[in-house]
């Protein structure tokens, strides 16, 4: 361990900068305003008495919005401290640049547990309170299962956004570059690939007659998306993203369908899950590569 | 006595050849170079061969991109050298780099601090990084903050620094692991001449007495003049003239000669003029009001006295032109 003391340094004031920088407060408090919002609607509406039901309609907002929570994290991790010259007085001390790397990534991923950790109990409570419903082990279980996709989710973002810290040179550019890949990815692919799939098969999406070249091809273009597979994987639902044509569903409905067990729920989704573990691991060794390979000698003079 | 040749003849522009390390000295390098570029490529250091001594105060000087920065990060590890080799504290600045970081301090310019941290916690953050004791930790944090002038300002962020304070401040976090070498770049560059006064103040204290060797780049020849004990001029990557301030206008007067002021009584200027213009060695002669300026090879301060008394004149002022660092540094860059 006492390898790696200068990277848990790293590590701790990272985690403490973002538990303490109003930033974080403030998304973690418009956040779970939206999701409490919606958790207690849908604990008390006419589907109401599931817990299921609930974080289905929690997962679309997630897909959607929560992105940014990592975008927030990560989009300035390098960069700010390159801006400051933070980052040229950090390397005349006895560090190791992988430290400091793996200690800004650990802070920001220990900080991003919290933040799934709060916003899923703020929704479970809210919708426990509201339906009267008792929790139950199997539903716990797969509450487990379903925050550790989001978990996974909101890490590509992270990772992204640290990844963009590293290759630009200050943090309002890495912020924009963030904002732009969050809104493609996550708020209009949906329309990007039924838009594409249309103008490519000559096909009308509003045309439900001889549609398969148009839905095969929207299907595989929806892929190249994270959010199509934390929507696969959570509710069944190829796209969740705006203006998205929803082609293949699988038989099993997302991680809350109790029809199935969770065999099979792994059985049917497990590809989407696999793209959710590797996808944030393969961006973190780019960055990783990418800060190793800087010239951070020409922060100093 | 050691040596790298100008200092042992004082009269070179060359360097002795220096082909191995030793550990009597805080910093040393060998043949050091940095080239960037492949195609066009750039030395922005070249053959560099320097020798500080333990517990002196180095000026590192030269004109924007003479290569002081690109050297400076060389010896702390932050880049590495394209040829030749050194050592900063014995450790090999390639090899040894996070020894080297363990063992000194470093105030680059320009140095960025945590400002949403207080100066505490800022040194709280980098005193953890050597793993020291927490007791001692804060300890040292108190007294660190007390010897750069920000007791008071201890439970501040230092974001609301002024740039006196954040210089002052950027000094204390360089001494946080009581470094046996302190690199300064530009410690004074941007401050009031007060406050840049109590950091010339603080360098010299801690040099005196801490023991702590300095090794200063800087553009200030004030500054340098006041504060070091010897002096490496730099230009274009090479190393042009090493030595004490006295050392330095050895080297000037070698090449360009020296230059006397008079003032002379009972005979006319042009008579006193005159008289010196055959004493040998004399290059040149200029009458200024009452003041008669003498040129020559080497000091012939005896000589030209001689001649004046001989025709009949009493010298009332005779004062050899005193270069300061500036115009020896101007002179020396100028003679290359």
């Amino acid at each position: 361990m006492e390898k790696y003391r200068n990277m848990f340094v790293i590590a701790q004031k990272e985690f403490a900068d973002n538990i303490w920088s109003p930033r974080f407060a403030i998304l973690v408090l418009v956040f779970t305003t939206i999701v409490f919002s919606l958790s207690y609607g849908s604990g008390i509406g006419p589907e109401g008495n599931s817990i299921s039901r609930g974080y289905l309609d929690i997962s679309h907002i997630v897909s959607l919005f929560l992105p940014f929570m990592g975008i927030a994290l990560g989009f300035d991790a390098i960069s700010k401290e390159r801006e400051s010259g933070s980052l040229s007085v950090l390397m005349t001390h006895p560090i190791y640049r992988d430290d400091i790397i793996a200690g800004k990534t650990l802070g920001a991923m220990i900080t991003l547990i919290l933040v799934v950790f709060i916003s899923i109990f703020t929704v479970l409570g809210t919708i426990l309170l509201a339906s009267g419903t008792e929790l139950s082990s199997p539903i716990l279980n797969r509450l487990v299962i379903f925050a550790i996709l989001t978990y996974l989710y909101l890490s590509i973002f992270l990772s992204l956004g640290i990844l963009s810290s590293i290759v630009t040179k200050n943090a309002t550019k890495s912020l924009v570059y963030n904002i732009a890949i969050w809104v493609v990815l996550c708020i209009v692919f949906g329309m990007i690939c039924a838009t594409t799939a249309s103008i490519v098969t000559d096909h009308k999406p509003t045309d439900l007659d001889n549609n398969e070249r148009f839905l095969g091809l929207n299907a595989d273009i929806q892929k190249l998306t994270p959010a199509h597979h934390y929507a696969m994987a959570v509710s069944g639902s190829p796209s969740l993203s705006w203006g998205g044509v929803s082609s293949e569903r699988p038989n099993v409905r997302g991680i809350f369908d109790m029809e199935y067990t969770l065999k099979q729920w792994w059985n049917d989704l497990w590809i989407n899950v696999l793209i959710l573990i590797i996808t944030p691991i393969f961006l973190i060794i780019i960055a990783f590569i990418t800060f190793l390979r800087q010239d951070v000698s020409k922060d100093m003079g | 006595m050691e040596s790298t040749g100008l200092e042992s003849t004082g009269l070179e522009f060359e360097q002795s050849e220096i082909v191995q390390h030793t550990d009597q000295f805080a910093i040393e390098t060998i043949h050091l170079s940095k080239i960037f570029g492949k195609e066009n490529q750039i030395r922005a250091v070249d053959n560099l061969n320097l020798q500080v001594r333990k517990g002196e105060v180095f000026g590192f000087v030269g004109p924007n991109g003479a290569g002081k920065t690109t050297t400076m990060k060389m010896l702390i590890g932050l880049l590495e050298p394209s040829e030749g080799s050194g050592k900063v504290a014995g450790f090999d600045i390639v090899r040894e780099v996070i020894n080297i970081r363990e063992t000194t301090g470093v105030l680059p310019e320009p140095a960025g601090f945590y400002d949403n941290l207080t100066a505490r916690q800022n040194l709280r953050f980098y005193a953890k990084l050597y793993n020291m004791d927490s007791k001692i930790r804060e300890q040292r944090i108190v007294s660190l903050l007390e010897t750069v002038g920000l007791a008071r300002a201890i439970d501040q962020k230092t974001g609301g620094f002024s740039t006196g304070m954040r210089k002052r401040f950027g000094l204390a976090q360089a001494l946080i692991n009581e470094p046996l070498v302190l690199f300064l770049d530009e410690p004074t560059s941007g401050i009031d001449p007060l406050g840049a006064q109590m950091m010339r103040d603080l360098i010299k204290d801690l040099n005196r007495s801490k023991g702590v060797t300095v090794f200063l780049s800087s553009h200030s020849m004030e500054e340098v003049e006041e504060i070091c004990d010897r002096i490496a001029i730099i230009a274009r990557g090479k190393l042009l003239a090493v030595g004490s301030v006295e050392d330095l206008r050895d080297i000037v007067r070698a090449k360009e000669g020296v230059r006397y002021l008079l003032e002379v009584q009972d005979i006319p200027l042009s008579e006193a003029a005159e008289a010196i213009k055959n004493v040998e060695g004399v290059q040149a002669l200029e009458i200024q009001g009452v003041t008669l300026y003498v040129n020559t090879k080497m000091k012939l301060r005896t000589e030209i006295a001689k001649a004046i008394k001989t025709a009949g004149g009493t010298v009332s002022m005779f004062e050899e032109e005193e270069m300061n660092l500036q115009k020896l540094f101007l002179k020396i860059i100028e003679g290359t």
